[in-house]
């Protein structure tokens, strides 16, 4: 749709510049709700951006690992040719799950390298997750990534100047019905936060709210190179694993209130 | 007296933060990682000062312009995976 933005004369891929915005709208709305929380914001500041910096590494990291055996296999390159082997590898691909696992364990890090309880920052943190991720699902859209099976109009939508998808078929704009959902994750955690009954209830609220959502609409997708084991695919399965954490986690939380 | 601890790693923030943000606006398409890694750095180095306890503007400069070299180093580095197999199966270099 608009792979590209020409801003200050450069041209600028909008998918990063809209993952951008929505780390530092996530962060605006982080800081915003500190007081209610009585939250340090200078804390809450530092952790949000190391669970940033470890969301880029882990995204990156679990992209590559399913590279890995062509990755040493081009190795050589980066003698011959460094900048192809960097633009194949560095470059470019990220995953979501990767992201979030990678992004709880920077926060973690830094909160306790702070000495501070990591699940005090909850209310502020968890509700900013689904909001950077509607953003960069829109990103998503734009650069014609991440899109839907062919559908007929008008429920899919032909792409004209998508670097990714095939330009001028009609496809389920997935990304956009996964945009929707995030949005209302992010309405629904901003009013739950408060309500929580522990602060671990609003990280299981989002893994229970997002997994399901990730998994239905995976089945919608059209892309081939997410990487597909046996029935489901890659997130798919990572989806049913972050179901299953949350539901043990909430039985354990109620045994342990039990007794 | 202001406490001085972790002045050395405010400052070091600060000079990293500079120099990545430098690399990113100059030759942010050819290099966007390198700016990235000075502006992780750079915010592990704020982050030292404020646990050692230093308070003050150098510190949060350092914490801000790490922060905008990371931001922008990104801008160039971060693209999502379908973007990345279908560039790479055309041979595209940056995006």
């Amino acid at each position: 749709m608009l792979p590209y933005l020409n801003l200050f004369g450069r041209v600028l891929p909008t998918y990063s510049l809209l993952g951008v915005a929505g780390v530092l709208l996530g962060l605006l709305v982080a800081l915003a709700r500190c007081k209610r929380f009585q939250l340090s914001a200078s804390d809450c500041a530092y952790i949000y951006v190391m669970g940033g910096v470890g969301a880029v590494i882990g995204a990156k990291l679990l992209y590559l690992i399913p590279l890995l055996p062509q990755m040493i296999a081009d190795l050589p390159l980066l003698g011959q040719n460094p900048s192809l082997f960097f633009a194949r590898y560095l470059t470019g691909g990220m995953v979501f799950y990767g992201g979030f696992l990678g992004g709880i364990l920077g926060a973690w890090l830094e909160a306790r390298y702070f000495r501070l309880r990591f699940s005090d920052f909850f209310p502020v943190l968890v509700p900013t997750l689904p909001l950077i991720h509607a953003l960069g699902r829109v990103g998503c859209f734009c650069a014609g990534c991440c899109y839907g099976v062919e559908a007929a109009e008008p429920w899919g939508i032909p792409f004209t100047h998508t670097i990714a998808a095939p330009n001028g078929v009609p496809l389920l704009p997935v990304q956009l019905y996964e945009c929707a959902a995030e949005l209302m994750i992010f309405l629904f955690l901003l009013w739950y936060a408060p309500r929580a009954a522990s602060k671990g209830g609003i990280l299981r609220a989002y893994m229970l709210a997002y997994a399901p959502v990730r998994f239905v609409l995976e089945f919608f997708r059209g892309d081939v190179v997410r990487g597909i084991y046996g029935p489901l695919s890659t997130s798919q399965w990572i989806s049913l694993a972050v179901m299953a954490a949350a539901i043990v986690w909430l039985v354990r939380e109620r045994r342990e209130n039990r007794s | 007296m202001e406490n001085q601890n972790g002045k050395g790693a405010a400052i070091g923030s600060l000079v990293v933060g500079i120099i990545g943000l430098v690399i990113d606006i100059f030759f942010g398409v050819l290099i966007g990682p390198v700016g990235l890694i000075l502006g992780i750095i750079g915010l592990v180095l704020a982050s030292k000062a404020k646990k050692d306890g230093f308070e003050g503007g150098m510190r949060t400069a350092g914490f801000v312009l790490s922060l905008l070299a990371l931001i922008f180093g990104a801008i160039s580095f971060v693209a999502c995976i379908a973007c990345a197999g279908a560039l790479s199966a055309v041979g595209y270099s940056y995006y």
